[in-house]
């Protein structure tokens, strides 16, 4: 029997290290094989660029991004993703049938609907979320949209705080750039923030004129036009007015102050001219609002339930308001008896409203479980905003402004054929000369400045009651008009300094 | 046979007693120490909506952002793929520089409409092009490759909001073309042109000075970073508090509130409650319930018909001829009939339990001892029935003191105009925001949370000499 030398035997620790090695490693290949520690998904991750065709757009995006779209399309992939909707109730059901129509389309992705009360609400999930870290985000999947819509707005202040995602981060700009050729391009600027494109808009408004056709039988085509028009109903004796219109503060104001080369706050100026409140041209725009369509309006209350059922009524012939009153005007009056106008030019000048896009945002949520929910959050947000069928829904159920030029130019084609179509092309026609409402969060501290416009229709409605005639009420106002504008600009200075 | 009287330790053994100990003070330290700390010392801060909570991932991006930012000063090789993409931007800003020249030059003479058509074309395409250059700076310097992944860009804030802005304008250009209006797009074609040579000028960096350009992308990222922490600010806010006009008004319209619905609903109440307590009504136990429906109804029901009755349209506004959107008086005045109606179920039931306490003996003794009616009311029954109703009163106080929603939901505490303080001086505001709703508006509306909380300790410090008054009359009641 040989026995081995001290020198030739190994030693009990050597014995013991070469055993632990050797079950890490049987371990690691064991775990490592199971695929544990290497992260789901596809396996290596396809690199270069590939093109996929969503409705009639042609994009030209990672190749990742292409095959899961396939995938998707033929059912190989199952991914679970959450559409918030906080709209109203009668917006909700067309949301449902486009959800319907992407899921038949794609029937590897199942979009649960998650129904919020209000928009803070769900901002405020959003919000929830977010603050814990990124690697225990998918814990809450479901608990927090991956997808949402709301007004464009919002983007600044989403963006910075980073609870949204930019579509290049993950699709790359060349397929951003080609986006851009089928959407109008004030409704692109409005979702691009620090040159960043936060989800795509499918939807855009703007206050416009609603005319009641059986008021008045030849539209105004200038100012001067309305303004005779005005004088002629405006008998507040009877019970008529000449105009009517919610009006809270500059975003009712915005087009009038335009048209004198005013502006309330521009994030695409230079910072030392952003903010303009007391700005000559704003004062004298504000002036002519008080003296030329203030003074037409009934004061007792300037809400938009009382102003709209003015019109609604048959007391004005004219009312300033947006598309979303289509629905209590048709209920009203009903489709054929009212249409609506651009603003007309007062002389040369050209009233520009601010514009409101509904976007599709992609929250944070989406890239929490993997890179299959954030592609299918993107997927959901390209069809609803690129499919025509999908728009069109859109447009017929919820009347609906496109913003996606091939359905604008369906709809204006067939504006003689559908009533609803010739309202919806009135407002796209102003959509087209409108400045999209500024995206970066400074603009909720330029909202503070309503408080000074609302003290000036108060002091209108005050001369008024004390019975002062309407133009020496509406001069009473106007007198007022640079010192509160001028405080207005101040304290909201002080605000955005800080 | 007599049991034995259990021994208090076995009832309350010392060992549970102490291990009870360490759960109960965290429990109060969770519950009420904390809290309260919390809040008050937000009065203290800067707190707003975007340092309260802010994102772990965004300060992490920054932090990563900085600390690339700083590594890429000393790496020589990106130090040289930054001159390729200066030379990459470069040719992106200069054509549109060159374009929006052509433009500015042929709307200066007055050129023909169409002999801007290709200038406002290229302009156009450039647009898409500007938005490519944060993918530009992120191919060459790739910071999640060199481990400090995030998600921003390495340019300065201020630059980015430039490019931003050249886009915006780029992209409006065209459609101002198409809509002829040539004093717009002069406008437009100038800012572009500032801001071209702006940032050109500033992108320069990369070659001419590529530390200094890294310096302003670390001090931008230090400077977001900064806003996103919560500071403490001393007594920044309470200064503030002394020198707002809107506090000065909100305290004085919600003292003035307690003074005039006090008196309202405790008078109103007791009334209802002698009348209804007469035997000569019949009926009165059903009118007596159905006089308590207001406490039943819920309160934005009863809220929501008080403000469409005093509209000016409603029928209340159009008796009275009053207008809350206007006359900040007929809206107080509104506030204090809705409260009064709110308040008064209570303040009867009250009145009623001490009314049905009152011996009919004394009354009748003081019929014999020959006491009319107001002798009998004011000297038998309201002395009789002084205590119950002032505690009642005392209870109400507090319920006008902190006045919230009855302004809020009637008209916003509006109308907005100007507020006056003499030797304050003048702001814009709600005329007749209460203190409470002066704290939501600053919440909810200007998300200043340091500055509110530094209010409702204001608030807290009103209603504690309140509750010391109330304790003072409760006890010399007794």
């Amino acid at each position: 029997m040989r026995y081995l030398s001290r020198r030739e035997a190994i030693s009990k620790t050597t014995a013991v290290i070469l055993v632990v090695v050797i079950v890490v490693a049987a371990a690691s290949a064991f775990i490592l094989l199971r695929g544990g520690i290497l992260p789901a998904g596809p396996s290596p991750a396809p690199t270069g660029y590939a093109q996929v065709t969503i409705g009639n757009v042609t994009l030209t995006v990672p190749a990742s991004f292409a095959q899961f779209v396939e995938k998707a399309k033929k059912g190989e992939v199952s991914v679970k993703i959450y559409f918030g909707l906080a709209h109203s109730m009668e917006e909700r059901p067309a949301f449902y049938s486009v959800i319907n129509m992407f899921k038949n389309e794609y029937p590897g992705i199942d979009v649960a609907v998650s129904e919020y009360a209000d928009w803070s609400t769900m901002q405020s999930k959003i919000i929830a979320v977010t603050t814990f870290p990124k690697d225990q985000r998918a814990a809450f999947i479901g608990q927090a949209p991956d997808v949402f819509s709301w007004a464009h707005d919002w983007i600044g202040g989403m963006a910075d705080a980073e609870y949204i995602i930019a579509l290049e981060d993950y699709i790359g700009t060349e397929a951003v750039s080609q986006i851009s050729e089928y959407i109008i391009p004030v409704a692109m600027t409005a979702v691009t923030y620090r040159l960043k494109t936060y989800g795509l808009p499918y939807a855009g408004e703007a206050l416009a004129i609603y005319v009641n056709t059986e008021l008045v039988s030849t539209l105004p085509a200038t100012f001067s036009d309305l303004k005779a028009i005005m004088e002629q109903f405006y008998k507040p004796a009877e019970g008529t007015y000449g105009i009517a219109g919610e009006l809270a503060g500059m975003y009712h104001l915005n087009a009038w102050v335009t048209a004198f080369g005013g502006y309330f706050y521009d994030p695409a100026l230079p910072p030392e001219t952003r903010l303009a409140i007391n700005s000559t041209q704003t004062k004298e725009g504000v002036k002519f609002f008080i003296r030329n369509v203030l003074r037409y309006m009934d004061v007792r209350d300037l809400s938009l339930v009382y102003q709209r059922k003015l019109f609604g009524d048959g007391k004005v012939p004219f009312y300033i308001s947006g598309p979303w009153d289509i629905a209590y005007v048709k209920d009203k009056l009903g489709l054929g008896n009212f249409t609506v106008i651009p603003y007309p030019k007062i002389d040369d000048k050209t009233p520009r409203p601010w514009s409101g896009f509904r976007n599709l945002y992609i929250s944070v949520m989406a890239e929490a479980g993997g890179i299959e929910r954030t592609y299918a959050s993107i997927l959901l947000v390209l069809y609803m905003a690129l499919n025509d069928n999908a728009i069109m829904e859109f447009v017929n159920r919820n009347g609906y402004v496109p913003v996606k030029t091939s359905v604008a130019a369906y709809v204006e084609a067939h504006t003689g054929e559908n009533p609803l179509y010739d309202i919806i092309y009135g407002f796209y026609k102003q959509v087209l000369v409108t400045k999209p409402m500024p995206n970066d969060a400074a603009m909720q501290k330029v909202w503070g400045a309503d408080t000074y416009f609302q003290a000036l229709w108060s002091e209108y409605a005050t001369a008024l009651g004390e019975g002062l005639p309407e133009d020496q009420a509406a001069e009473r106002a106007v007198s007022k008009v640079d010192d509160q504008l001028n405080a207005a600009q101040e304290e909201i200075l002080g605000k955005l300094g800080s | 046979m007599a049991s034995r009287p259990i021994s208090r330790k076995v009832l309350f053994p010392t060992r549970v007693a102490l291990i009870l100990v360490l759960p109960s003070l965290i429990l109060y330290l969770f519950f009420n120490i904390w809290p309260m700390i919390f809040s008050i010392g937000v009065a203290f801060t800067n707190a707003d909506r975007i340092n309260i909570l802010p994102n772990p991932e965004k300060i992490q991006d920054l932090k990563n952002a900085i600390s690339c930012a700083e590594y890429l000063k000393t790496s020589t090789e990106r130090r040289e793929k930054a001159v390729d993409l200066l030379h990459r931007v470069d040719s992106i800003l200069g054509s549109l520089e060159e374009n929006l020249t052509e433009i500015k030059a042929l709307l200066d003479t007055n050129s023909s409409w169409s002999q801007i058509e290709p200038y406002v074309n290229n302009v156009m395409r450039l647009s898409t092009k500007i938005k490519s250059i944060p993918a530009y700076v992120g191919e060459v310097f790739d910071c999640g490759k060199l481990g400090y992944p995030t998600k921003i860009v390495l340019i300065p804030g201020d630059i980015l909001d430039k490019l931003n802005s050249l886009y915006t304008i780029s992209s409006r250009i065209p459609m101002l073309y198409l809509a002829n209006e040539a004093s717009e797009l002069y406008k437009d074609t100038t800012t572009g042109l500032n801001l071209t040579s702006e940032v050109r000028g500033f992108f320069n960096k990369l070659e001419t000075n590529y530390e200094g350009y890294l310096d302003e992308v670390v001090k931008s990222n230090k400077e977001e970073l900064d806003r996103l922490e919560l500071k403490y600010v001393g007594f920044e806010n309470f200064e503030r508090l002394r020198r707002d006009p809107r506090f000065y008004n909100s305290l004085y319209k919600t003292l003035l509130f307690v003074a005039t619905s006090v008196p309202l609903k405790v008078s109103v109440g007791v009334l209802l409650a002698l009348f209804y307590s007469t035997p000569l009504i019949y009926g009165r136990k059903a009118l007596r319930a159905l006089l308590l429906v207001p406490w039943a109804l819920p309160f934005l029901l009863s809220a929501m018909t008080w403000k469409f009755l005093s509209l000016p349209s409603g029928q209340m506004g159009k008796t009275l001829g009053i207008n809350i959107n206007v006359n900040e008086w007929h809206a107080f005045l509104v506030y204090n009939l809705f409260e009064a109606w709110l308040a008064y179920p209570f303040i009867m039931t009250v009145t009623m339990g001490a009314l049905s306490g009152i011996s009919k003996d004394v009354i009748e003794a003081s019929m014999i001892d020959g006491a009319g009616v107001r002798t009998r009311l004011f000297k038998v029954v309201f002395p009789l029935i002084a205590k119950p109703v002032t505690l009642a009163a005392i209870l109400t106080t507090g319920a006008s003191l902190q006045a919230f929603l009855v302004p809020l939901v009637i008209n916003g505490a509006g109308p907005t105009g100007e507020i006056y303080v003499q030797g304050v001086g003048s702001t814009v505001g709600p005329k007749n925001e209460m203190l409470i709703v002066f704290g939501y508006n600053k919440i909810m509306i200007d998300w200043e949370y340091g500055y509110a909380a530094s209010l409702y300790i204001v608030v807290i410090l009103i209603i504690l000499i309140y509750v010391s008054i109330w304790f003072i009359a409760s006890r010399k009641m007794r």
